[in-house]
């Protein structure tokens, strides 16, 4: 090396770097714009991609039957408040919002909300009804004062299957909301959003300086845009790359999506509050959150509520913090008065007004866990769980809410009664019940144990008993359905019956009462629930012959041959019990009890509907017989103590039935359109002391003195004729015989003998062939007969 | 003649060995029982009692029970210039007065759903048939109109059972009761069973 050229050396070489270094720099920075360029593309397709297929998990709401107001329906004022509380009808003095009401004594003025149907969307409308001796006697439209013929009121939400975010959220569409919640958000948080492209520069640099001046953060300079995507995206944490992503991010939103599409996301997105571990995103669900309300049902003043809930959801808390959230309330007011959102005296009002937040939110979790359970049960037959978690279906069941609460009242006040009756220690006694509307057959109510509000172990559906007595009901139907052969006063012979056993002894089934009772009326038998009659006539008739009845009546099991089983040893839930009772009392039309109306997509359409179906599974005219023999059961019956609980002219049929030991008591009956089936016993199957009607009648009794029910007139088939027996001979009576009772037959059945009686009422002479029998053909009993006289 | 009975007489001896007896004679044909029961391996768990009773009921004379013997209900107390108790319950008439109310809700629904019907829109016609139903669901003509219904959506198994359903609420009208067997006809036709087809017609035919 040469010395000159070393001493020049370092001047030359910062000569020489230096443009190295901006040259390498420029390289640098160009690769880093390049890079930062591929960063942000990927960045904003991203975003882009995840906006289009961001999937909404929606919850499913699941709804009541919607109360149907008409005059002539029996409803009564308790029922109907306790509906209206379901509902979330408020109880004002004026009502001025949509789900309010007013009451004075018994007429009551209902506000009722707006409410999409599978057929349209229903009005809100002001209405007034007025109850008199149980049934709405008048119903009137308030604005037009025109009398009305039916209204159908929003039904209540009674559960939501939630998505495993616990993300309650009820999806709105901006074509749908009124213009006067975006402009007020609008005016809020982003004055300039029709203007900008998504982020606003000059309004980060204010922001920075404000806060920095403040030294915390007190001002937010992001847009709409910006917040969505932060929500969607992005962490909360507050560092500089997630700020600046969430530009890169907005910018590319700005560039893929109108406005509209983006401000509807954020109105659906937004989280506006929690309840325990459910939280609550999007203004649909808050209207109803907060409000109880449909998000077009709400005033200004409640617009302006929630559209103040943004700036801090759980500090402006209006039930937690309603003195903060009235200040943030009347602050939006004003700027929506500065706005000309609304007029400057409409205001005022709304200043002074209160907050009108429902005091409790409506509950998260269902009140009726057993109900939900059946439900969701049918629903996961045909659709996965995920989607009926995700996809915001709206499903419409049958659940009546005054029926339901009339079984579960009837369920803890009747229980505690027999427990004191008893001497059990209380909360021994276990119950559950179903009820059905019979001519649709769809279950109303269903009460899975005494602790209805809690989840558990749904004894409707999944305690499976013997069933006993309610067996017998197949039994004497099978007869009936042979009516050349039995008729309701076939003597049947109730003296004692060895039956031969599996393992080579024998059973001799015993009576309740362990009395013979000889030969008894077949109907007889049945009221009085005979188990040594019903056990001949079983095996006379051929079990096979039982358990088609059973499987025709709609129950879907196949039971094992034994003998026993016509004394119901074998095990049934309640819900199968309804089943078999439920075609019954449709006059032996089958069809599938049915607990869903229709599932519906949050977009109106049908997924799916259950529509009513029948099948006449059995002759009407068999199925009238066993009906009044049913009847008889609770005139002079088994079940005769429902009389002190009921009027008689409801005519209810029913069946009692005891299993061994007393562990089981059930009750099966039926009015002209409710059925009930209710089981009482223990969970751990000792016995309970209780007879059929001794415990679950008293349950069913009551449980019907509280709801509104027809009387039961079944309908007689056209081949049934009424003719007066004397019970005991069952030979037809004159009018002058005394004790005769009148019997239905069907035609062709009728008894042939003919009593003739004297002045006493008494028998008079040997009984006369009656004029039907003189054209009938000789059997072929009569005729081996004949051969050997 | 007598041929006859001795071969008859011979046949039931013979039948001696096998029943035990000519009182168990075997059921008529429209009786189902008494029939033995088997277990799984063909071991008679029971069998009908050698002593065992003629099946009751027609031709069957009823034992006569001497009065006292009788369980007659204390409430059965003869009283001969009214008409005897019925059993089961005791209704007044045999259909309540219909009510005017109820008929104005009904009838709304049913003009609804036949509007809906006649624009094509049958599954919304159902549904509002089946609201109609729900307030009352005893009335015929609307389970006539469900059975239309199900004809108009080729579900034509529903349209004859709906319609038998109608058939049996609508005792006494027979215009009613014609529609509906038309409806059961066609839905036959409309199966392939014709001859169910035409005996349904026929129905229709003896009731317009």
């Amino acid at each position: 090396m040469k010395p000159t050229e070393s001493q020049s050396t370092p001047v030359r070489r910062s000569k020489k770097i230096l443009p190295w270094i901006i040259r390498l720099s420029g390289v640098g920075f160009l690769i880093f714009l390049i890079l930062l360029g591929v960063y942000v593309f990927f960045l904003g397709n991203l975003a882009k991609e995840k906006f289009a297929s961001q999937k909404w998990e929606l919850p499913a709401r699941i709804y009541a039957r919607p109360l149907e107001l008409y005059p002539g329906l029996g409803l009564d004022a308790a029922g109907l408040m306790k509906e209206l509380d379901l509902m979330q009808y408020r109880q004002v003095d004026r009502i001025d919002f949509s789900g309010s009401l007013s009451r004075s004594g018994n007429t009551f003025t209902l506000f009722s909300r707006s409410f999409s149907f599978e057929d349209g969307r229903t009005p809100a409308q002001k209405i007034r009804l007025t109850l008199q001796n149980g049934r709405v006697t008048s119903l009137r439209d308030m604005e037009t004062h025109e009398p009305l013929s039916l209204v159908r009121l929003d039904p209540a939400h009674i559960g939501s299957f939630y998505p495993t975010h616990n993300q309650d959220r009820l999806w709105v569409k901006i074509t749908e909301v009124s213009p006067l919640l975006p402009q007020t958000i609008l005016a809020v948080e982003d004055q300039h959003f029709y203007d900008h492209l998504g982020v606003r520069p000059l309004a980060i640099l204010r922001a920075l300086i404000v806060n920095i001046k403040e030294g915390r953060t007190v001002q937010g300079g992001s847009t709409l845009t910006q917040q969505l995507v932060k929500n969607l995206f992005l962490t909360r944490s507050r560092t500089l790359k997630r700020k600046f992503d969430e530009a890169i991010m907005a910018l590319s939103l700005e560039w893929s999506y109108k406005k509209e599409q983006i401000l509807e996301a954020y109105l659906n997105e937004v989280y506006m509050g929690q309840d325990g571990k459910r939280a609550i995103h999007g203004f649909g669900m808050a209207a109803r959150f907060y409000f109880g309300r449909s998000l077009n049902d709400l005033r200004p003043r409640e617009i302006a509520l929630l559209a103040g809930l943004l700036k801090g959801p759980s500090y402006y808390d209006p039930r937690r913090h309603p003195q903060r959230a009235l200040q943030r309330r009347n602050t939006i007011l004003t700027v929506m008065e500065q706005e000309k959102l609304i007029l400057p005296g409409e205001a005022e009002t709304a200043r002074k007004s209160p907050l009108n937040v429902t005091p409790d939110p409506p509950p998260g979790t269902t009140r009726f866990p057993a109900f939900m359970d059946l439900v969701k049960r049918r629903l996961l037959e045909e659709y996965p769980e995920e989607e009926l978690r995700s996809e915001g279906l709206r499903i419409f069941t049958t659940f009546d809410p005054q029926i339901q609460f009339a079984a579960e009242s009837a369920v803890t006040d009747r229980l505690d009664a027999i427990e004191r009756r008893q001497g059990f220690p209380s909360g021994e006694l276990e119950a559950s019940v179903i009820i059905t509307a019979t001519g649709s057959n769809e279950v109303l109510g269903l009460v899975g144990g005494r602790k209805s509000e809690e989840r558990g172990f749904n004894r409707a559906l999944d305690a499976r008993r013997s069933i006993g007595s309610l067996i017998k009901p197949a039994v004497y139907l099978t007869a009936l359905r042979s009516p050349t052969t039995y008729t309701l006063i076939s003597p049947l012979d109730d003296g004692p019956i060895r039956v031969k056993n599996r393992r080579n002894d024998y059973w001799t089934p015993q009576n309740y009462d362990l009395q013979h009772h000889g030969m008894v009326p077949l109907y007889r038998a049945l009221a009085h629930s005979y188990n040594v009659a019903t056990v001949r006539l079983g095996l006379e008739l051929g079990l096979e012959n039982v358990f088609n009845t059973v499987h025709d009546l709609g129950v879907k099991k196949e039971f094992e041959p034994f003998p026993s089983a016509l004394l119901g040893t074998m095990s049934m839930s309640v819900l199968e019990v309804v089943q078999m009772y439920q075609t019954i009392a449709s006059s032996g039309f089958y069809s599938p009890v049915r607990a869903i109306h229709g599932v519906y997509k949050p977009d109106g359409s049908a997924l799916q509907r259950y529509p009513l179906t029948v099948n006449q599974n059995i002759d009407p005219d068999a199925v009238y017989l066993l009906t009044k023999a049913l009847q008889a059961v609770v005139v002079e019956g088994t079940a005769d103590s429902l009389k002190r609980i009921l009027p008689l002219k409801l005519g209810v049929a029913g069946k009692t039935g005891t299993t061994d030991d007393l562990r089981d008591s059930w009750f099966a009956g039926f009015t002209g359109n409710h059925l009930a089936v209710v089981w009482v016993g223990r969970d751990d199957n000792r016995p309970t002391g209780l007879t059929g009607a001794s415990g679950a009648l008293q349950l069913w009794g009551n449980l019907f003195s509280k709801i509104s029910t027809a009387p039961l007139n079944p309908t007689e088939p056209e081949n049934i004729n009424w003719v007066v027996v004397d019970p005991v001979t069952g030979y037809q009576a004159d009018r002058s015989c005394s004790g005769t009772v009148a019997i239905p037959f069907i035609d062709g059945s009728e008894p042939e003998k003919m009593m003739v009686c004297g002045r006493d009422g008494r028998p008079d002479g040997a009984p006369i062939p009656s004029r039907k029998e003189k054209g009938s053909k000789p059997n072929f009993m009569d005729w081996v007969k004949g051969i050997f006289q | 003649m007598k041929l006859l009975r001795w071969f008859l007489i011979g046949l039931c001896g013979a039948s001696l060995f096998f029943l035990s007896g000519c009182a168990t004679a075997p059921p008529s044909p429209r009786s189902q029982g008494p029939a033995p029961i088997y277990d799984e391996e063909g071991r008679p768990l029971w069998v009908p009692l050698p002593e065992g009773r003629t099946p009751p009921g027609k031709g069957t004379p009823p034992r006569e029970i001497p009065p006292e013997e009788s369980d007659r209900d204390p409430e059965s107390v003869p009283d001969r210039s009214g008409p005897p108790p019925r059993i089961g319950a005791e209704l007044p008439a045999d259909n309540p007065p219909a009510d005017d109310h109820l008929i104005a809700a009904v009838s709304s629904l049913a003009e609804q759903a036949e509007d809906q019907l006649s624009t094509g829109q049958v599954d919304r016609a159902f549904s509002t048939a089946e609201r109609a139903i729900r307030i009352d669901s005893n009335n015929p003509e609307l389970w006539n109109l469900l059975a239309r219904i199900q004809m108009e959506r080729s579900n034509f198994d529903q349209a004859e059972q709906l319609a038998r359903k109608s058939n049996l609420l609508s005792r006494g009208d027979r215009a009613l009761q014609a529609r509906n067997w038309r409806i059961i006809s066609d839905s036959f036709q409309e199966r392939g069973e014709t001859e169910a087809a035409k005996a349904a017609l026929r129905k229709a035919w003896e009731l317009e």
